[in-house]
């Protein structure tokens, strides 16, 4: 670690669909972050990045969403002058909203942008945070399985994230890390595109799931939950076994294949 | 066949269902996007040339008037004829006209996305002129009456089989099994198209503005025999194709091929200027350069889909696209297809003729990554997404639109107020109850969310949300 | 149609209105970066030859080396004899002239066509030219067009031989350019049509299957010396 001068804290950037479907995401990332002794907090005020509306055209509406979610961090980043403050977001595309689509949506409004450069720059996604920030690759984990890993569309192209996920992932003690064919390809869930366009997905998905079988692996982890979602959906309803866990999921396991 | 309304979603719909052309989409693509990122990896610079190249387009793009007057400056200067066509169809008329006044009646054609655009071969056919396709994929789906499927390889949706029963149908020969044979079928009938058309009709891949030079680059030699041997030459080109000056050409050239097919360098290139010099023993007596707009114009005009225009027409996006690699080429209606057909297509038909194009993407953004000028894909989709939104917000909705809208105030209201968001999210939770299974998941759901369920489960609420656990989480791991 | 030339330029002009029209232009010296270009050392000219032979094998192109100017007539003729050719065509270009090659070949009994009508020339069973420049790392010949040099020699023949010497080769599409640029003093001098050939013509249109001598020729020889 770097010549830390003052403690970490770090805000939970939830994302609605880890809030409201997935709740047991967010507590690993929260196990996880406490075993590496930062100090975790949630504001409750927090809602939506606005993502889903950006991405549908309905750039006005994101805008509003999004200043409520830059005054709410904004506010978050100042209560701590004493700590380095961190907002840590366990998904890859609502991570890059921030980080690189803020920008775009709020660059007519100079004072805005000064608050999207506040909190972009202490903005990131959970294995960015862990390996780039934290410099902790082993972070004790251990879990008995064949994993194969998803690079989630966002996470790879506009964050530029590849390796870390996988350093972290082959750090997990008991686990055999198996590359799939095409493993940076969509999975097809493109937010609202999956009910848009509903066959063209599936055709998509069906592929990645033929290339997640193919691999041999008996689980299957992603750094996105949209992502997880879509191919969770398809492997639940065809009854493949094979597992789908988030990251932070993962990284929490302290036993032969528990959580 | 003309350009109606894009159907996208209907149109993807039966792709889906063609296994031939699946097999046939996963062919193409996966050969195209292993040669390209072996020969972009084989090129040291890679990243430099890509920046150079969209620089020097940005640039010329920015002094576009400027370029396209010593363009055609050069072109008379060297014995050429220049027009300008502001549509599609103006530049048919001018085309028909040079035809008409020459009592031309055999027109070959080298392929050419711009002609494809302008549907000029219609224009030639309702004026009485016969006109061949001569590149080997155009001549198969010309003979098909089809649309292209793909900017490189335009017959690729076609099986061996289904050309060798065309040929036979159409050209009278017998059903060959190899593709050598059709390829000498093809080779024996548009030879004999060549040497008596009086009339040759190509595209250009580049006009160079300094010298008057158009750069057509290509595999076959159709290019170089539609522009050497007819006396006249007629070259419909894109007002975007412009780049300055002649030595940017090593540049472009470097990046193309490779970016195309994976070739180092495609097998012929072709630099014309003018029609033949007095001195020279062939080559055409005639060279008519037409421009085309078409609503190129109107793409510059706007700062945030500007960069649609510095398109060099590799293909290098439709071979990296998850979805074109599902859909195929026909689905994106009109004459481009891919990632490059979802930006131009809307805003050269107009986004009233091709309002599901833009949101008939993932955003994965792959093609941003392989595109040799590093169009921002992406950016430009959510772009035209927001103008969609806009447009309709004037126009008449359809039911599904107005769901839509609904849909986004509905939540807009939630997470604008975080009390509403934690009573619908309790709602939510105890309204799933009747489509809750035992493995926790949700098998069906009403619409739009069926189109989900449909084929894929979908995950229930939590008892407790994330926010609900936050103080059991704190005291536990705390 | 000026009223369209008018409005296309009009639209334009408005579209880019706040759009900064600044470039940065670099003034070249192209004379003196083709003298640098040029300027290869021996082992180097020997290792671009090596290059070049390579690069033209990957694409199908049937080489001949030869260590010295005296045999190339012998060579070419040994090979019209092999494929039983009755009828040629040929550039009448200076160097082609000084080995005296279209007589040597016309007293062998066979036809010589002249490129000026195109159904006799589409009939000529090969076409003889050399090049103007060769690029070494693409297995490229570039072909100026003149009166001497008609396209046609390279395009409707089925068999395309073309003659190329050690001291045409550039090493690379930039390094060509430059040598063009610098050659070209007076930009309106530039020839109608020059042209690149690397190999033989091909197509995939088929299911992807690689076929040689769609349109173009079928057969691309090079004899380099």
């Amino acid at each position: 670690m770097t010549n830390r001068t003052r403690p970490i804290k770090v805000y939970i950037f939830i994302t609605c669909l880890v809030d409201t479907f997935f709740p047991e995401v967010g507590e690993s990332m929260v196990k996880v972050l406490n075993d590496l002794g930062v100090e975790v907090d949630f504001i409750e005020e927090q809602t939506c990045c606005g993502q889903p509306a950006f991405n549908s055209g309905y750039q006005n509406d994101a805008r509003v969403v999004a200043q409520r979610f830059l005054s709410i961090f904004e506010k978050a980043l100042n209560n701590d002058p004493n700590k380095e403050t961190y907002i840590i977001c366990p998904s890859g595309s609502c991570t890059s909203m921030v980080k690189v689509f803020y920008e775009e949506l709020f660059k007519n409004s100079p004072e805005t942008l000064k608050k999207v450069a506040r909190v972009k720059e202490s903005t990131y996604e959970f294995s960015e945070f862990l390996v780039k920030v934290l410099n902790r690759v082993d972070v004790g984990a251990e879990y008995n399985g064949v994993i194969t890993y998803h690079d989630s569309c966002h996470l790879l192209r506009e964050l530029r994230v590849k390796d870390s996920p996988r350093e972290l992932i082959k750090s997990v003690r008991g686990v055999e890390f198996r590359e799939m064919e095409m493993h940076d390809a969509c999975c097809g869930f493109g937010g609202t595109f999956s009910i848009k366009f509903p066959n063209v997905s599936v055709s998509m998905l069906d592929e990645k799931i033929e290339c997640i079988v193919n691999s041999g692996a008996d689980t299957v982890v992603s750094a996105d939950m949209g992502c997880s979602m879509n191919i969770e959906g398809a492997l639940s309803r065809r009854k493949i076994p094979i597992k789908v866990m988030h990251l932070a999921q993962l990284l929490a396991s302290r036993g032969k294949n528990g959580i | 066949m003309g350009f109606e309304e894009v159907r996208f979603e209907k149109n993807s719909d039966k792709a889906i269902q063609n296994k031939p052309l699946q097999k046939a989409l996963v062919n193409v693509t996966d050969r195209f996007r292993t040669a390209r990122n072996k020969a972009s990896k084989e090129v040291s610079d890679w990243e430099e040339l890509r920046s150079a190249a969209r620089e020097i387009k940005k640039n010329t793009i920015a002094n576009l008037d400027k370029y396209l007057i010593m363009l055609e400056e050069k072109v008379i200067k060297a014995g050429g004829i220049v027009h300008w066509a502001k549509d599609a169809h103006e530049a048919s008329q001018i085309i028909v006209k040079i035809a008409n006044d020459r009592g031309v009646k055999l027109v070959v054609k080298s392929k050419s996305m711009a002609t494809e655009e302008i549907e000029l071969n219609s224009s030639f056919e309702d004026a009485g002129i016969k006109v061949v396709e001569t590149d080997l994929g155009e001549y198969i789906i010309q003979l098909a009456g089809e649309h292209p499927s793909h900017i490189i390889a335009p017959a690729i949706h076609k099986t061996k089989d289904d050309i060798s029963a065309l040929f036979s149908e159409k050209l009278g020969v017998p059903h060959y099994e190899k593709p050598e044979e059709l390829t000498k079928v093809a080779r024996e009938r548009l030879r004999s198209e060549f040497l008596n058309a009086e009339m040759g009709v190509s595209g250009a891949n580049f006009a160079v503005a300094e010298t008057g030079t158009i750069v057509i680059v290509e595999n076959e030699g159709n290019a170089r025999l539609t522009t050497t041997v007819p006396k006249i030459h007629v070259a419909l080109v894109g007002i975007e194709k412009l780049i300055p000056k002649y030595e940017d050409l090593s540049l472009f050239l470097s990046i193309l091929a490779r970016s195309a097919t994976g070739q180092k360098s495609s097998t012929y290139v072709s630099f014309i200027t003018g029609p033949k010099s007095p001195t020279d023993v062939d080559g055409p007596e005639e060279f008519h350069l037409v421009l085309l707009d078409n609503g190129r114009s109107g793409i510059l005009a706007s700062e945030e889909t500007r960069e649609s225009l510095y398109c060099i027409r590799c293909g290098a996006c439709l071979n990296i696209c998850p979805v074109y690699r599902h859909v195929g080429g026909h689905s994106y209606g009109g004459a481009y297809s891919g990632p490059i057909g979802a930006i131009i297509t809307p805003q050269l038909m107009g986004i009233d003729k091709a309002s599901e194009l833009p949101f008939a993407s993932s955003l994965c953004g792959a093609c941003h990554d392989v595109c040799p000028v590093k169009i921002d894909f992406p950016k430009v989709l959510l772009e035209l997404r927001k103008n969609v939104i806009e447009s309709k917000k004037l126009g008449i909705n359809s039911g599904k639109d107005l769901i839509e809208k609904l849909g986004i105030r509905f939540w807009r209201f939630t997470v604008e107020y975080e009390s509403i968001y934690k009573i619908t999210n309790k709602l939510s939770y105890y309204l799933q109850i009747p489509w809750k299974r035992s493995n926790g998941k949700l098998n069906a759901l009403p619409y739009p969310f069926s189109r989900w369920t449909d084929k894929r489960d979908f995950p229930s609420v939590a008892k407790k949300t994330f926010r609900e656990r936050w103080k059991e989480i704190k005291a536990e791991t705390g | 149609m000026s009223n369209s030339r008018e409005e296309i330029l009009y639209t334009i002009r408005r579209g880019l209105k706040g759009v900064s029209s600044e470039e940065t232009t670099v003034e070249r010296n192209f004379l003196s970066e083709a003298e640098e270009v040029q300027n290869l050392t021996k082992e180097l000219r020997s290792n671009l030859k090596t290059q070049f032979i390579d690069e033209l094998t990957n694409v199908n192109t049937n080489v001949a080396e030869l260590e010295n100017e005296e045999n190339i007539n012998k060579t070419l003729l040994n090979l019209i004899k092999r494929k039983e050719l009755k009828s040629f065509s040929i550039w009448e270009s200076e160097y082609l002239k000084e080995i005296n090659l279209k007589e040597d070949i016309k007293k062998t009994g066979l036809k010589f066509i002249a490129a000026k009508n195109k159904n006799k020339i589409a009939n000529s069973d090969i076409g003889i030219t050399e090049v103007d420049y060769a690029i070494a790392d693409t297995g490229t010949l570039v072909l100026l067009t003149n009166k001497n040099q008609p396209r046609s020699v390279s395009l409707l023949p089925p068999i395309h031989l073309a003659i190329v010497r050690q001291e045409n080769l550039a090493r690379n599409i930039k390094d060509l350019f430059i040598i063009l640029k610098s050659k070209l003093q007076n930009v309106e001098d530039i020839t109608s049509c020059m042209t690149f050939i690397t190999g033989p013509s091909r197509t995939a249109d088929i299911e992807l299957n690689l076929t040689l001598g769609v349109h173009g020729p079928k057969e691309l020889i090079v004899i380099i010396v």
